[in-house]
């Protein structure tokens, strides 16, 4: 057992306080722990401030300002200024507080009555000072904020200015490594960072055309994980052996159209022209690596002889999402080390490193051509030399709140009072490819679920129904909500806006069951499970205006609006919004927003159903915002050219979601990672050019010193 | 010879929301601020390891504020080298506290490089409207992300709820414990609820204590004898489903039970690092200093952040 340190221990401070536990009580050394550290600190002499002086102002009348002088246990002196309060009132009362601030030796101190205001602003500023004494407040102030070193604008590898629009603090500095500190060197065509989704076919697909390859992860292999677990795509052999939809069933240019209008026509061209012909191809190759794909389940059930259109109001929607890790797929982590191991099998060249975790990229000029990574096993520093590219395949940064709070503009805008925190990862490999002169793709910047989160998901999930605000009314056209363009009217109501979903007696099954698929809607519209929601809703019935879990069910408009809080003008809105709403439902036109008919259903047979729910705040899988790429997913620089040998796929890889999380499928994500990580492996298994020698002795390493 | 037991206890006072009911030291720290209090805490750790060949450390307890998400990487590497100051047991039973939707893919990372074996998940109520109340961070539904996100995980869950909140009646009571265990918890320990002085909750009953909100039954705090009939009822349910009460309030699967709590409750003696940390070690009850710049200053000196002493009687 190694002792890194020389001073004085815990334990021999202890014994040599006290002189043993026998002889504390009596040396006058210890007193009772308090619950309040202050006074614990003072029973005990203990220092607690900083002494010194430090001033805090706050808003009373006007601006008042308190100076207090501390030593190591008290406070020594307070100085009120109040000479911006009204005359009157506010002045006459700075020396009584001034007074009863040192008396109280805190800020917690009686206000004057007839001087609330001034009174109020006085202890705010003695708190803000005692705690700047203490070293708390100061210190747990977000200084990214407030930093004024925190560039807003920068420099390119030419020395041009560069005009940021967010903060970039959390770039921070790309480590380097002196040439004695590299273990081994390893050269193949490809290198590959990141083993999961994106990153494993990859590897697999460049591995089959031919490269040699080498695929870095930092987990280990015999505990591998991969998150989410649907893998959405349209056209597979698994689609009609398993849905009974013929493979060829669905056109790639309504996907193409669809997708961008979703997404206002920002989404890559290109890319999601070659997902929409591709995926169908790449998901059938995907599922060769196992023996009976009829095993595999789906996520969507829709009636066998159901006349379910795919396409609602605007959008089309697509019911092929295999469940991962069902059937033979015996977890969605095993389907990725399984698809590795495939490439290593027609590769033998190839080589897969799990444990091990990348630090830097290599550039040689404006080539990429290798990365610096560290072995979790042994710590040492590994260099892996590319001949064509190196491709970031590492997934998100939504684990990182400073990246997830600059970046993604308007899910930190919906959310204005919560710090955007994210399951996935850390957008380190983000980092890398801007360190290797990489950029964001343009904003807004998407994130699963960060403006979504701001919806009705409840009885029937974020079904696009009617929906009402906390003023009773109707606010948006429901048909560009969940799964189109998400949360895009929803998360623009008041904060705390409960957001409430109306339907009736007569029409819910034909609601229900013809809103659009994909995710945050209801998977399961079979006959049975509408049976199972009828169960549910006479449970409803019965419980009156107490309702249950949120929902709610009265036999007038009336009486379901004060079931549902709304009184007096908010209640006569809420009436008005749903016979409104029932008008335009029979005659098949909104004359507000312009909804489409097919996704309007009829609000006038009771007894009527009511939920209401919170508008949450921001709850997010991971962020979808990535290095801004080109159609072969390579990786643009600041003028937006590629750069040479640099690749990002699935999460690090722009381009994807340019507005927001659009969903026509549940696992549109890992739909998008998986195709997208193949088609770069074809490309660069095929036709990429070779950029580099591949040798890190003719390579200028501008990250190895 | 046996080595004695004991019982490390890590402080990470920091949260991202300080919630209305909470008195406890915690704020929500800009990055630099988690940097270096993993720092400090580190250099604590370490300051105190080397005078201790008689003990094994059997559990270790994260707690505090919310650490899980707030320092990830740090605390992985922390854990890590544990092994290599102190007498980790092999089997040693290490827990982190996390929030829903506070546990990411990096938290994940972290637990297996620190061979954490639970999570203890402060989720207090599955009830969007209690949860509310309290000004708790994000919603109760992100559960259901972090459900998504420890999938395969081997990790053994607890889930802490707490009985008696403002609004609260005995089925939504039974359905956070369902919902626990819906959500694959081993474990549950169960808290009342406490109106604590002080607290921003407390300020906001007090100020409107006969007014027509606190009398709405949203928000109207239930009396003790209404939690108490709920809890036995809780208890059944509990007991039917295989969990046993181990201590008291705290529930378990057979082999789930928290070694740190039984430890604890036990006598065991304890080490605690951090931010205004409360060990009993040595015949005495200590206690480390709520400033913190003083603790990121001197954290590796004891003599300077042990505020207060007293024998353990």
């Amino acid at each position: 057992m190694k002792n890194e340190k020389s001073k004085l221990s815990r334990r021999d401070f202890i014994r040599s306080a006290g002189a043993g536990a026998a002889t504390l009580a009596a040396s006058g050394l210890f007193g009772g722990i308090a619950h309040a550290e202050e006074s614990a600190a003072a029973a005990s002499g203990e220092a607690i401030y900083t002494p010194g002086t430090y001033t805090a102002s706050a808003t009373g009348m006007g601006t008042v300002t308190v100076t207090i002088t501390f030593d190591e246990t008290s406070i020594t002196d307070v100085v009120v200024d109040v000479s911006n309060e009204t005359e009157t009132i506010g002045q006459l009362y700075g020396e009584t507080l001034q007074e009863a601030l040192l008396a109280a030796q805190s800020a917690d101190i009686d206000g004057v009555s007839g001087a609330t205001l001034t009174s109020d602003a006085v202890k705010e500023a003695a708190a803000n000072c005692i705690a700047q004494a203490m070293g708390v407040a100061v210190e747990s102030a977000d200084e990214a904020d407030t930093d004024s070193s925190d560039p807003y604008t920068g420099t390119d590898e030419e020395g041009n200015t560069v005009y940021y629009s967010m903060r970039r603090s959390w770039v921070g500095e790309a480590p380097t490594f002196s040439e004695s500190e590299i273990a081994g060197e390893y050269s193949a065509d490809v290198i590959i960072i990141g083993a999961n989704y994106s990153g494993a076919n990859c590897f697999r697909m460049a591995c089959e055309q031919g490269a040699t390859c080498i695929v870095l992860d930092s987990q280990s292999q015999d505990s591998f994980e991969a998150y989410g677990g649907q893998l959405g795509h349209f056209n597979s052999q698994w689609q009609e052996d398993v849905l009974g939809v013929p493979k060829d069933y669905f056109d790639p240019v309504d996907f193409i159209e669809s997708y961008q209008l979703q997404s206002a026509g920002r989404a890559q061209p290109d890319l999601i022209s070659k997902w929409a012909k591709r995926n169908g191809e790449i998901v059938d190759w995907m599922t060769e690596l196992y023996d009976d794909i009829t095993e595999i389940t789906g996520e969507d059930t829709i009636e066998p002889d159901s006349d379910y259109s795919y396409k609602k109001g605007f959008f089309m929607t697509y019911p092929a999402v295999i469940n991962l890790g069902s059937g033979s797929m015996s977890s969605s982590g095993e389907f990725c080390t399984k698809t590795v191991q495939a490439g290593l099998d027609a590769s033998p060249d190839s080589q897969a490193f799990y444990n091990m975790t990348a630090k830097v990229l290599i550039k040689d000029g404006d080539t990429v051509c290798g990365v610096i990574a560290q072995s979790l096993e042994d710590d040492q520093y590994y260099r892996f030399m590319a001949k064509k590219g190196v491709v970031l395949a590492t997934g998100d940064f939504s684990a990182n709140s400073d990246m997830y709070r600059s970046l993604c503009t308007e899910v930190q805008e919906c959310n204005p009072y919560t710090e955007l925190t994210g399951s996935g990862r850390d957008g380190y490999g983000h980092r890398m490819g801007i360190w290797a002169g990489g950029v964001m793709e343009i904003g807004p910047r998407a994130a699963m679920g960060g403006a979504t989160s701001a919806l009705p998901m409840g009885f029937f999930g974020a079904a696009s129904g009617l929906w009402i605000n906390k003023y009773g009314k109707r606010y948006c056209n429901e048909a560009f909500g969940v799964p189109f363009v998400a949360g895009c009217q929803s998360a623009r109501q008041p904060i705390d806006s409960s957001i409430i979903q109306v339907w009736d007696d007569g029409h819910w099954r034909e609601f229900a069951q013809n809103q659009a698929l994909g995710h945050f809607n209801a998977s399961d519209i079979s006959d049975t499970k509408m049976d199972e929601y009828a169960a549910s809703l006479e449970e409803v019935k019965a419980a009156g205006a107490e309702g249950l879990n949120n929902v709610y069910c009265a036999d007038t408009l009336e009486e379901l609006a004060s079931y549902l809080g709304f009184e007096g003008e908010y209640a006569e809105n809420f009436v008005n919004a749903v016979e409104t709403y029932d008008a335009y439902a029979e005659a098949g036109k909104d004359e507000d927003y312009a909804k489409p008919a097919d996704m309007m259903f009829r609000i006038n047979e009771g007894p009527f159903y009511a939920e209401k729910l919170d508008r949450n705040a921001n709850i997010v899988l991971v962020a979808l915002a990535g290095l801004f790429v080109d159609g072969n997913q390579q990786v643009l620089n600041q003028k937006f050219e590629p750069i040479p040998g640099l690749f990002a796929t699935g999460n690090a890889s722009g381009g994807r979601f340019p507005l927001q999380y659009t969903a026509p499928m549940n696992g549109i994500s890992i739909g998008f990672a998986t195709v997208f990580g193949a088609l770069l492996g074809e490309y660069l298994g095929q036709s990429a050019p070779e950029v580099s020698t591949g040798d890190s002795a003719t390579s200028a390493t501008g990250t190895v010193d | 010879m046996d080595k004695r037991n004991l019982l490390l206890y890590i402080d990470i006072p920091f949260c991202p929301v300080h919630c209305k009911h909470c008195g406890k030291i915690a704020c929500a720290p800009s990055s630099d601020l988690r940097y270096a209090y993993a720092q400090a805490l580190r250099k604590e750790i370490t300051a105190s390891a080397g005078s201790l060949p008689d003990y094994e450390i059997s559990a270790v307890y994260i707690g505090g504020g919310i650490p899980g998400h707030m320092m990830d990487e740090e605390l992985g590497e922390l854990l890590k080298d544990l092994s290599s100051w102190y007498n980790i047991a092999p089997d040693a039973e290490i827990t982190l506290k996390v929030h829903p939707g506070m546990v990411s893919v990096e938290t994940l990372n972290a637990c297996r490089r620190g061979h954490v074996t639970r999570l203890s998940m402060e989720y207090v109520t599955h009830n969007s409207f209690e949860h509310e109340m309290l000004g708790r961070f994000l919603s109760p539904s992100a559960m259901d992300i972090t459900h998504m996100i420890l999938g395969g995980s081997r990790l053994d869950l607890s889930f802490d709820i707490i009985a008696g909140l403002p609004g609260q009646t005995r089925t939504s009571l039974l359905e956070s414990v369902k919902k626990a265990l819906s959500y694959g918890a081993s474990h549950l320990s169960l808290y009342p609820f406490v109106l604590a002085s002080g607290t921003e909750l407390a300020e906001e009953y007090t100020a409107k204590q006969d007014s027509a909100v606190i009398k709405n039954p949203r928000k109207r705090i239930p009396n003790p004898e209404e939690v108490t009939a709920w809890l036995a009822d809780v208890k059944d349910y509990l007991t039917s489903q295989d969990f046993m009460e181990y201590l008291p309030g705290r529930f378990a699967l057979s082999g789930k039970e928290c070694r740190y709590f039984m430890l604890e409750s036990g006598g065991c003696e304890s080490l605690a690092f951090g931010l205004g940390a409360e060990s009993a070690f040595d015949g005495v009850r200590s206690k480390n200093t709520a400033s913190l710049k003083k603790y990121l200053q001197y954290s590796d000196q004891p003599e300077k952040i042990i505020c207060h002493m007293e024998p353990i009687i």
